[in-house]
């Protein structure tokens, strides 16, 4: 309880002063939403530029990556989807597939197609 | 038999029964509600059964100079109650929460963390009505405090500008995170039309191990600057985050997330129940508490929506946001982001907005921790 009466008289003195500089807290409302902004938009510029950065660096690995190898590991697993589909050869549309996916990604993995599409059915 | 008849009336004069008032039967019944809610609705069960219990223990009527009362010094509950009235308590329930929390949605979005600004108007609307109502400036910083929608926030605060308001100013604040869904589904509806219901948000980028490590280091450094006296909650929270993220003390963060935080909230929930005796609890101080937590509640969403559509105005096409996110603002994690989910889901059953919820969500806890360090530097 005397706690409590400590903290209670502690804080009364700068509550009565506020109450009389600012009695319906407008400018510490001003105040206090400018600070929690500013707090929060540095917070936002920071991890923005730290995200651009970090994904920029990103960017440059995968890119130098695609040279060194010719091309990405997207393009890789497109062209087994692809051949495996092929391999399985159950229909027309895993062709289409194939072939759609070939074209997208893969345009490294042949030299070049014919553009005709054979169905050898089993 | 004399004496015998005596001893067992001067007994009886020490039971409940017959110390009994109305404002007793009152406390303990809104005790029972609590946990009627907490078991049959599941609303914050996990804080709502700690209250409601702690609401009955701390209502049953006694005879002073027993040293058994919450009030009187040097009694156990008194002593429990040490970590509410000295303010360490919520501390130590932010590490908790930064050792579960997942920054990952914030940190790949950071433009979100504006919203969760915007939602802190919540605080200082309820500040200002509650000025215009007759309180002292540090009783309306603790009484705005519930429009930040988090419990622990709340406690830290009033326990340093107006600890004879805590046991209300605490259940207030629980009550209205309980009720979150209540709210916010009709504010939220209101705000916004069918066509920005529907927006699509683009899928938030991967973020690197890197990225997760620099974040509370960065986090804390710079709002802890800005705002010091913020620091025992933001430095509690960024520090309980690293624990996680760093990937090297996998125990520590699992204590802290776990058996820590269970133990706190436990004594947090059964001693800010206790506090609310009737004699201290019940007046008409308490019910405009209680109005001026439900306004500043309104006010932190709609601030919030409004600031998501506010946002959208400069927005490229793409890069627009779903202003169903904007109630995520207020930092009752993961409750009010669960809100933005559903309510998202209502009109477009494959819109998932979860995961773009919680990055307002997460930066409502830092702001909401802000405004309390703000308030405190002022009037504390």
């Amino acid at each position: 309880m005397a706690d409590l009466l400590t903290i209670i008289l502690a804080t009364s003195a700068k509550s009565e002063m506020l109450a009389q500089r600012d009695p319906y807290g407008f400018i510490m409302t001003l105040t206090a939403v400018a600070v929690v902004f500013s707090a929060l938009f540095i917070l936002y510029i920071f991890f923005g530029i730290l995200g651009d950065i970090i994904s920029g660096k990103l960017k440059k690995k995968v890119s130098s990556k695609v040279k060194s190898t010719g091309k990405t590991p997207d393009a890789d697993t497109a062209a087994a989807i692809a051949m495996a589909l092929q391999e399985q050869n159950a229909g027309e549309i895993q062709a289409v597939i194939a072939l759609a996916l070939e074209e997208h990604f893969g345009q490294n993995v042949h030299d070049q197609e014919s553009y005709i599409i054979t169905i050898n059915r089993k | 038999m004399e004496t015998i008849i005596e001893s067992l009336r001067e007994f009886l004069g020490f039971t409940g029964f017959a110390n009994m008032t109305m404002q007793h039967i009152v406390m303990i019944f809104i005790g029972i509600c609590f946990i009627y809610l907490a078991i049959k609705k599941e609303w914050e069960p996990l804080l709502l059964i700690p209250i409601g219990f702690g609401m009955i223990i701390g209502n049953i009527p006694f005879v002073s100079g027993l040293n058994i009362g919450i009030y009187e010094e040097g009694s156990v509950m008194n002593i429990l109650y040490q970590g509410v009235q000295k303010g360490w308590y919520p501390p130590l329930i932010f590490l908790g929460i930064g050792a579960m929390t997942d920054f990952s949605a914030l940190i790949s979005q950071p433009r979100l963390m504006l919203i969760g600004a915007a939602a802190q108007f919540g605080i200082f609307g309820a500040y200002m009505l509650a000025m215009t109502l007759g309180f002292t400036p540090a009783e309306a910083g603790a009484i705005g405090i519930i429009g930040g929608a988090d419990g622990p926030t709340a406690i830290f605060l009033s326990s340093k500008l107006a600890p004879e308001l805590m046991g209300a100013i605490a259940v207030s604040a629980y009550s209205y995170m309980a009720l979150v869904p209540v709210i916010q589904r009709p504010i939220m509806l209101m705000l916004t039309s069918k066509k920005e219901r529907l927006i699509r948000m683009a899928p938030p980028r991967p973020v690197s191990q890197k990225e997760k490590i620099i974040f509370p280091i960065a986090g804390f450094i710079l709002t802890a600057m800005i705002v010091p006296s913020g620091m025992p909650l933001l430095g509690m929270l960024f520090f309980g985050n690293l624990l996680k993220e760093s990937g090297v003390t996998r125990r520590l963060a699992e204590t802290a997330r776990g058996p820590l935080i269970d133990v706190v909230t436990i004594l947090i929930g059964v001693t800010v129940g206790c506090s609310t005796q009737a004699d201290v609890f019940l007046s008409w101080q308490s019910v405009k508490i209680f109005l001026l937590g439900l306004i500043s509640f309104v006010i932190a969403t709609v601030c919030g929506v409004l600031f998501a559509k506010f946002m959208n105005l400069f927005a490229r096409e793409g890069h627009k946001i779903n202003p169903l996110i904007g109630n995520a603002g207020v930092s009752a994690v993961p409750d009010s982001a669960r809100v933005s989910e559903t309510v998202g889901r209502e009109f477009d059953r494959n819109n998932h907005l979860l995961m773009h919820a919680m990055a307002p969500n997460v930066a409502g806890v830092i702001g909401s921790a802000v405004a309390a360090g703000i308030l405190l530097g002022f009037l504390g």
